[in-house]
């Protein structure tokens, strides 16, 4: 009994070492999976809420589609995505239409693009014109009208509208779903700061 | 003699505890910084300036994967295996110095094994240094699981010479009450 006494304790002391190790691991493991897996933080020089008065870049990050067009018929002949683009109108006017993405449903935008070519040719790039969306100023009541189009040969398909309301964003990434009638299914969509400094707006582009 | 053989063994379970706590948690973050072209590596390729955290676990298993197997298996050796078993024998000694015996061999092991165990702090030490001399801003922060690993390592070796003293006063005091 005396004897196994004395090797109780070393088997112990093994067993906090594994349990606390264990213990430690799965803590950390079940904070890191409580976090959203899309979470973004805004950059601190960016402020928490979208602020009336002020300009800002409207992002247009995602749109994805229904699997079939309004009428029911497939998108493309020969069972092809649709090749998705859409157009942004404010105050009446078309403010951006955008580059088209090609059969797929799900379509993705980024907010800095640059022509390698250029970049290479004249080694400097001019940002304001590297970002493409459009900036609007957010007034009480503001509305962006967001159109979107599958682009075909003789004729664009209308996928259908949804109207922005930029002064009701929240901070970060808003999901947006199509109106019923429609063929959109969701819509992402980020206002950003038109002040934000360029290492901060990188920041945001690069968390795709 | 007795209070001082209950305080040796808090000391060890604390360091124990501590031990675990410290391999798992994490233990340095690294900032890749990319001095004037930090703009355009983000733009090109955002996941290497992200920062990667790693816990001393991690971070040799990190090191085994990538093929670096020896410095794996060394810093396991030393920086899992040795305090853990240094720990261990200590829990040994203590236990055979409660029930009136010697420590026997266990206590000077973990006494010699014990100056292994700090060889972790002094490679992440060393690490750290490399790391904010090299260009380009590129920074590392030791994090909670680091402390954690030094605390116990300073624990367990304080834990030793409370240890060797109760000893001592034991087979002084056994010395004396021996009839001549």
């Amino acid at each position: 009994m005396r004897k196994l006494l004395t090797y109780i304790w070393p088997v112990v002391l093994l067993g906090v070492v594994i349990g606390a190790a264990t213990g430690t691991y799965y803590l950390i493991q079940r904070d890191l999976r409580s976090l959203p897996s899309n979470a973004q933080t805004l950059p601190a020089t960016v402020p928490a809420t979208i602020l009336v008065g002020h300009d800002y870049y409207l992002w247009i990050r995602l749109i994805e589609l229904l699997p079939k067009r309004l009428d029911g018929e497939p998108w493309d002949t020969g069972g092809s995505g649709p090749d998705i683009h859409f157009s942004l109108i404010w105050k009446d006017n078309t403010i951006y239409a955008s580059d088209k993405r090609t059969d797929t449903l799900i379509a993705k935008w980024d907010l800095l693009s640059a022509d390698v070519f250029d970049l290479v040719k004249t080694r400097k790039i001019d940002l304001e014109s590297a970002i493409r969306m459009p900036i609007v100023h957010v007034d009480a009541g503001t509305v962006v009208q967001l159109n979107i189009s599958d682009s075909d040969l003789t004729k664009d398909d209308q996928a259908g509208s949804i109207e922005i309301h930029p002064d009701t964003l929240l901070p970060g990434v808003n999901v947006l779903t199509g109106p019923s009638g429609s063929a959109i299914a969701r819509v992402e969509v980020q206002a950003i700061d038109a002040r934000i400094a360029l290492p901060d707006l990188v920041d945001l582009v690069s968390k795709r | 003699m007795k209070q001082s053989l209950i305080h040796i063994h808090a000391l060890l379970l604390m360091a124990a505890m501590l031990l675990g706590a410290g391999l798992t948690s994490p233990a340095m973050t690294i900032q890749p910084a990319f001095g004037k072209f930090d703009t355009w590596i983000k733009l090109l390729q955002p996941d290497a300036t992200r920062p990667s955290t790693y816990s001393l676990l991690e971070g040799i298993a990190r090191l085994f994967n990538k093929g670096d197997a020896p410095i794996a298996i060394l810093l396991f050796a030393f920086s899992v295996c040795f305090p853990s078993i240094k720990l261990a024998l200590m829990g040994l000694a203590t236990a055979r110095v409660s029930q009136g015996r010697s420590s026997g061999l266990s206590l000077a092991l973990a006494h010699h094994g014990g100056k292994f165990s700090m060889l972790d702090v002094l490679v992440l030490a060393m690490l750290v240094l490399a790391i904010k001399g090299l260009p380009g801003g590129s920074k590392i922060d030791l994090r909670v699981g680091v402390w954690l690993f030094a605390v116990s390592v300073a624990m367990s070796l304080f834990a030793s010479l409370l240890l060797q003293r109760a000893e001592r006063r034991a087979r002084a005091a056994s010395t004396f009450a021996r009839p001549s």
